[in-house]
């Protein structure tokens, strides 16, 4: 199956009481949709140990995109891009507070894209569909 | 009395199809929104 490569960009962003963080989601989603299309935002649970020791839970929010990039020649100006957000949520919350953005390569079938642009119609949803399932029994 | 029959016709916004070559122009534009960016976080406005 042809596969289409993309960069995923990944912003995690602390769910807390302080509505700035909402939103940093808000904004950043925006952003990411702005430049790519569209983005996603998952819910995480998670834990973390303090500086005292104390091993707290974390709640965050995971805002990610998948660019239409290569990561092997666009890998210069997405370093860049997320330079520029971390130091955009940096002045923003006006302290020495950071947050997490993670980028990797990923790959996307190609037939989910064909899917996305409604080249396939009912029927060969349905094809498509058994062909799924066969592939999952196997 | 005859209720009126409504037909909701539901449909989702086809969405835009962003390449390579007009992510990049749009990354590298980001600069501009910077600033813009940050005013709507700190300050909730748009």
């Amino acid at each position: 199956m042809p596969l289409s490569e993309k960069v995923r960009v990944e912003i995690f962003v602390p769910d807390l009481p302080d509505p700035i963080y909402n939103r940093i989601l808000e904004e950043l989603g925006d952003e990411l949709s702005y430049a790519f299309g569209g983005c996603t935002v998952t819910q995480a649970f998670g834990k973390y140990r303090s500086a005292s020791g104390a091993i707290l839970p974390d709640k965050i929010n995971v805002l990610f995109t998948d660019a239409p990039f290569e990561w092997e020649k666009d890998r210069r100006i997405v370093e860049q891009y997320v330079l520029e957000l971390q130091n955009v949520v940096r002045r923003a919350l006006g302290k020495e507070e950071a947050i997490l953005i993670a980028v990797y390569p990923i790959f996307h079938s190609q037939l989910l894209e064909l899917i996305r642009r409604d080249a396939l119609g009912p029927s060969g949803l349905v094809i498509l569909g058994v062909l799924l399932l066969a592939v999952q029994a196997y | 009395m005859k209720p009126l029959k409504k037909e909701i016709n539901i449909e989702r916004p086809q969405r835009e199809k962003v390449d390579r070559e007009q992510a990049i122009k749009r990354v590298k534009a980001f600069p501009k929104r910077k600033e813009r960016l940050i005013a709507s976080i700190r300050e909730g406005t748009r």
